[in-house]
């Protein structure tokens, strides 16, 4: 009996694909297929870089546009299998922001053998056959963002730093210009560069173990703002608000609030919405065959008290 | 003569076709203290049940105060005034005695919003066990009682609900002596307030420390009321056992060879069985008898090492073995068929095969052929009714899964057997069977070790009968000696003159 | 209808509902998605799609062996996640591919081992306990080791595994193939596999039937750890970084794979090929969402509603069985 259910479930599973083989759909002509891959849609900023992208893409008629990530940014995996999934459709243009450098760029090199142009967003990779880079100079935003917390410490003090994933570009560059400043100024020590995978509640727990371990911390730079915003509720938890400097890096709406409100010291701006649009636009020229600019630096800013109110239009 | 406080009457029960209960007529007067005694299997626990409202009967009609009446909830045996005390004491370890008499009943602030009047509560129950003349802080945890105390608690809890009728079933099987004696007590104060107890016990001593009047149920008929006074414990055990035993399964003859197979001296364990000594011989058949609670089970299991072993020494062929798991059991040629064959015997879900091969099959690739052949062979032999030895065993009467149990050890060259009620849940036929297999494996030189709750099983194939009372062996009968009465008497605590 | 037929047509039902039940919900499933999608059944999607599902399958087969006994392994994920970044470490130090993996493989059966023996001996009340225990160690361990770094750039002879192919056939594809082959084999043609069963059926009477239990559950959950650590050798092949969150969450996918698949939650049964469809369906699942452009999001959800259905029909199929045999007494 085992034996002929056995021969069954071959037959049916052949009249299956037979079947389904035959219905396949019947090709239409197409639309130019874009399809923006972030590392996760969970905060502000990701949420901002795709309306922007949106935007971009609805202003072009003769484009079919997606956005598409997993469901965190340290499941590295689940965006190679997106990508793998895409490169495969043969769409017509990606544009990616990588979760990981070694684990993403060969399902890239897939994609550029595939005959798929690849615009990096946000966070750069080391890799060549990009057809442009839309992001900030990170380096100069943690640059910024370390001058203004020497200014406002005077010099003198303990800093910390909270991080995202490591092995990330744009979170390694932005801790690299933010050491680079402050190394210079002999009053300062830098006491850690804590990760917090550039999550809310990672990021609070984290600010909590370093203001336990450094009683007279006097400074705090967080490389996001979700996780900015979670060290600024620590902060506030223990009465400390005003006395500590924090800056964060986003600047998404939210931040932006907390610093008018004095919550928050500063943060860094990125102009998501432009990051978004713009690389979109570059992966629609590509997708044409058109001239594309190899590297578009939106340029970043600080946002203090001052000038809040500006970036909340 | 008072009016009865509880009138049973004509009250029968089946089960699936087998009668539990056959036309039982039962009273209790009011304020009376009536034991209810009579072997495993002869009604107790279902008529106890019919009254508590957890059964109904078939047939019958209960009289509550001479008002006919129908309990069919245990709720509704709670509120005409009936209460138990169970085996298992329904009490909440964690909670304090006075909550646990009042469990679900906490006396409230105000209604809705549950606020609890503990000084009330801690009043009521310190007055309720003082009533039963043994005060206690009712702000002690249950968990930090001893079990003596915990029934005070359910009985008290019995008190609080206005119990009219407390029924007690084997109360002192978990006290020591000087519990018991306080037990006794407490019913003597609850019979002075005016409340009736059923007393079911084993014990006969107790019988005669306490009861108004007794009352014996065999093969699920009572067979004799009378009060206590007017009757002398062989009477009591006579009217329990019944006429000497239907020729239906007469003695054998003995296989007994003069090698000794097992010997075991000085055994304890589990905390439940004590210095245990005897022996067996190959071919011979011990009976272990006693009634439940005795033990048996637990003293099986810890010589076939499935439980702990705290003292003794055991020798198998005269060589003294460490059994410390059924693996080493097994590899000296014991075999344990369990009292519950589905919890413990079988694993239900696979095939006969499977589970007749499980104990002997042990190098690493399944020889599907000679298992097969194993099977068949198994199957003729023990004349075990199944269709198809690939079926799951689950599908097996109850008998021919007890037919693969022994199979699994024949298969597995067992040359001592502890075989643990093997025939409970069987009808006549599988019955007759299976003692058949077991005087061929005696005559072919097996030991074996039999508890059996049935004495016309001991009986019929044991050469000689140990006696389990309390954890302990009570004492030995040789064949001539052994007699229905004989044994009772020993596994009731009597002597065995 | 009489209640021998009955008996018959419900016997019928619960053997097809066992025998096809998860097979025909992914031939369905399939179905309907290359209805959807154009690109679905083609060859190299379908390869995608096992490739995807390799470290899932072969983390399941080691969760289905522990489900058999009616336990749980809860630290596949995090086992897959310090072996992945061990045997990344060995090769980055110059240990050649051969000896990274065997390394692997011997913490991850020895970290397993671990789990049973603590189960066992120490009477844990149940294997929830000593592998939750041991998900944060292993994954405490990985990032400590690590510093939070990924270790990249392994090279192509240890990448071979995950990202290597043989006549096209990608590697990883053939590494679940052989094992699924071992694990049936082990499962059905040994008395090790039909001792698992026995002591998922009823470790109580295994255990007085002579079955070394306590050895049998060590393995078992030895077995699950080495089984977390090829996933890791794949993983890592595959993604070209031993990093040391990879895993996190995939214990929960390699359960639902084997729930899905057939086997029962109290143990005594499942099989090789019902995980593997299990697995299947979840890769399916997964693949056919992301050529729609279905959030990750939505993914999840379905996911979710998928493991409810199949046990459900699990117990569909229980009841039929129950009927099937009350109709025949």
């Amino acid at each position: 009996m085992g034996f002929r259910n056995r021969r069954c479930e071959a037959v049916a599973l052949a009249a299956a694909l037979v079947l389904a083989g035959g219905c396949s759909r019947v090709e239409q002509t197409k639309k130019l297929e874009i399809v923006l891959v972030v590392k996760a849609l969970d905060s502000e900023f990701w949420q901002r870089l795709k309306s922007g992208a949106e935007a971009a893409a609805r202003a072009d008629p003769g484009v079919k546009f997606a956005v598409l990530a997993p469901e965190r940014e340290i499941n590295i995996d689940q965006q190679v299998a997106i990508l793998e999934d895409q490169v495969l459709k043969k769409v017509s243009a990606l544009a990616v922001a990588p979760a990981g450098v070694a684990e993403v760029v060969p399902v890239l090199e897939k994609a550029k053998a595939a005959g798929i142009p690849v615009v990096i967003v946000d966070t750069d990779v080391p890799w060549p056959s990009r057809v442009s880079f839309v992001g900030i100079d990170n380096r100069l935003g943690g640059r910024l963002a370390g001058e203004y917390v020497l200014r406002a410490i005077g010099g003198q003090g303990k800093v910390a730093v909270i991080r995202g994933v490591m092995g990330v570009a744009t979170q390694d560059d932005r801790l690299a210009g933010f050491r680079e400043v402050i190394a210079q100024a002999p009053g300062v020590q830098y006491v850690a560069a804590q990760p917090a995978n550039s999550e809310r509640a990672l990021g609070m727990s984290v600010m909590e173990n370093l203001l336990t371990l450094h009683r007279d911390l006097r400074a705090v730079f967080a490389t996001n703002d979700q996780m900015a915003l979670g060290a600024m509720e620590a902060i506030a938890a223990r009465n400390l608000t005003g006395k500590i400097v924090l800056v964060g890096f986003d600047a998404t709406r939210e931040a932006v609030r907390a610093v008018q409100a004095g919550r928050m010291s500063a943060v860094m701006a990125q102009y998501a919405e432009a990051i978004g649009r713009r690389a979109i636009e570059e992966a629609i020229k590509a997708a044409r065959a058109q001239p594309v600019e190899k590297r578009v630096d939106i340029g970043t800013a600080l946002v203090t008290k001052e000038n809040a109110g500006e970036f909340l239009r | 003569m008072n009016a009865p406080l509880l009138r049973l009457e004509h009250i029968s029960k089946a089960f699936s076709g087998v009668p539990a209960l056959e036309d039982v007529s039962f009273e209790v007067l009011p304020g009376e203290v009536h034991a209810l005694v009579g072997e495993n299997g002869a009604g107790k626990s279902t008529l106890m049940n019919i009254i508590g409202g957890v059964l109904s009967a078939d047939a019958g009609q209960t009289r509550w105060e001479g008002r006919p009446v129908a309990v069919e909830s245990p709720r509704q045996a709670q509120e005409l005034g009936i209460s138990f005390v169970h085996q298992e004491l329904a009490l909440v370890p964690q909670l304090s005695a006075g909550e646990n008499i009042f469990l679900g009943r906490h006396p409230c602030r105000r209604a809705g919003l549950e606020w609890v009047r503990w000084e009330e509560i801690h009043q009521r129950a310190r007055a309720l066990l003082e009533e039963l003349g043994h005060p206690m802080d009712p702000r002690r945890l249950v968990a930090e009682l001893s079990m003596g105390e915990r029934q005070l608690v359910e009985i008290g809890r019995a008190l609080s609900l206005r119990a009219r009728l407390v029924i007690m079933d084997e109360p002192t099987a978990p006290l020591s002596e000087r519990e018991t004696v306080r037990l006794l007590e407490v019913i003597g104060q609850l019979k002075r307030r005016g409340v009736s107890v059923i007393y079911i016990t084993h014990r006969l001593k107790e019988i005669y420390q306490g009861p108004d009047r007794v009352t014996v149920l065999r093969d699920g008929r009572r067979v004799a009321t009378a009060p206590v006074a007017e009757m002398p414990p062989e009477a009591l055990v006579r009217h329990m056992v019944g006429r000497p035993a239907r020729e239906q399964f007469p003695a054998l003859e003995s296989s007994a060879q003069p090698g000794e197979a097992l010997r075991v001296e000085g055994f304890s364990a589990r905390g439940q069985v004590y210095d245990i000594g005897f022996r067996v011989h190959r071919g011979e058949i011990v009976g272990l008898a006693g009634l439940a609670g005795a033990g048996r089970t637990e003293l099986l299991e810890a010589l076939f090492g499935a439980a702990g072993r705290d003292a003794g020494r055991v020798f198998i062929e005269g060589r003294p073995v460490n059994i410390r798991t059924p693996v080493d059991a097994i590899r000296h040629g014991l075999a344990l068929v369990p009292d519950d064959r589905k919890a413990k015997g079988l694993i239900l879900g696979a095939p006969v095969r499977w589970n007749m091969v499980l104990a002997s099959e042990r190098q690493l690739c399944i020889r599907a052929d000679r298992e097969r052949e194993k099977t068949r062979r198994m199957v003729d032999e023990l004349r075990v009714r199944t269709p198809d030895p690939e079926q799951a065993v689950a599908q097996l009467s109850g008998g021919n899964q007890q037919k693969v149990v022994l199979a699994k050890w024949l298969l597995a060259d067992a040359s001592i057997f502890l075989l643990d009620e093997p025939t409970r849940g069987i009808d006549v036929g599988a019955k007759a069977e299976i003692y058949e297999i077991i005087r061929r494996l005696a005559a072919r030189g097996a030991a074996i070790v039999l508890a059996s709750s049935e004495l016309e099983e001991i009986l019929h194939l044991a050469d000689r009968v140990l006696v389990m009372h309390r954890g302990r062996i009570a004492g030995e009968l040789a064949r001539a000696e052994a007699s229905e009465e004989s044994i009772m008497r020993l596994a009731t605590g009597g002597s065995s003159r | 209808m009489k209640t021998a037929d009955r008996g018959f047509w419900a016997r019928g039902v619960s053997e097809a509902l066992r025998r096809f039940g998860p097979l025909a919900a992914l031939l369905l499933m399939g179905l309907a998605l290359s209805l959807l999608s154009e690109h679905f059944l083609t060859f190299d999607n379908l390869l995608n799609v096992f490739r995807q599902s390799a470290v899932n399958t072969l983390l399941a087969l080691g969760q289905l062996l522990v489900i058999i006994t009616a336990g749980i392994d809860l630290s596949v994920g995090s086992i897959l996640g310090l072996c992945c970044v061990l045997a990344a470490l060995l090769v980055k130090a110059g240990a050649p591919p051969g000896l990274a993996i065997a390394a692997a493989l011997a913490a991850g059966a020895g970290l397993g081992t671990i789990n049973g023996l603590l189960f066992t001996k120490l009477r844990l009340p149940h294997p929830f306990i000593p592998t939750l225990g041991m998900m944060n160690v292993a994954r405490g361990l990985a990032l400590v080791i690590t510093g939070g770094f990924p270790v990249s750039e392994l090279g192509g002879g240890f990448r071979y595994w995950g990202a290597g192919a043989v006549a096209g056939i990608p590697a990883p594809v053939i590494v679940v193939v052989c094992f699924c082959v071992l694990f049936h084999v082990f499962l059905t043609r040994t008395t090790l596999g039909r001792d698992i069963y026995a002591i998922g059926g009823n470790r109580q009477a295994a255990l007085l039937s002579g079955i070394p239990v306590d050895r049998r559950l060590a393995l078992v959950y030895g077995l699950s750890g080495f089984m977390s650590a090829a996933g890791a050798v794949v993983l890592a092949g595959r993604m070209n970084s031993g990093f040391p969150l990879a895993g996190v969450g995939a214990e929960l996918d390699s359960i639902a794979a084997v729930i899905i698949g057939g086997a029962s939650f109290f143990g005594g049964s499942g099989t090789v090929l019902g995980t593997l469809v299990g697995a299947l369906i979840m890769g399916v699942l997964r693949n056919g969402l992301n050529l729609l452009n279905v959030s990750a999001y939505w993914q999840t959800v379905v996911i979710g509603v998928v493991i409810v259905a199949a046990v459900w029909v699990d117990v569909l199929r229980q009841r039929a069985t129950e009927k099937s045999r009350a109709a025949r007494r």
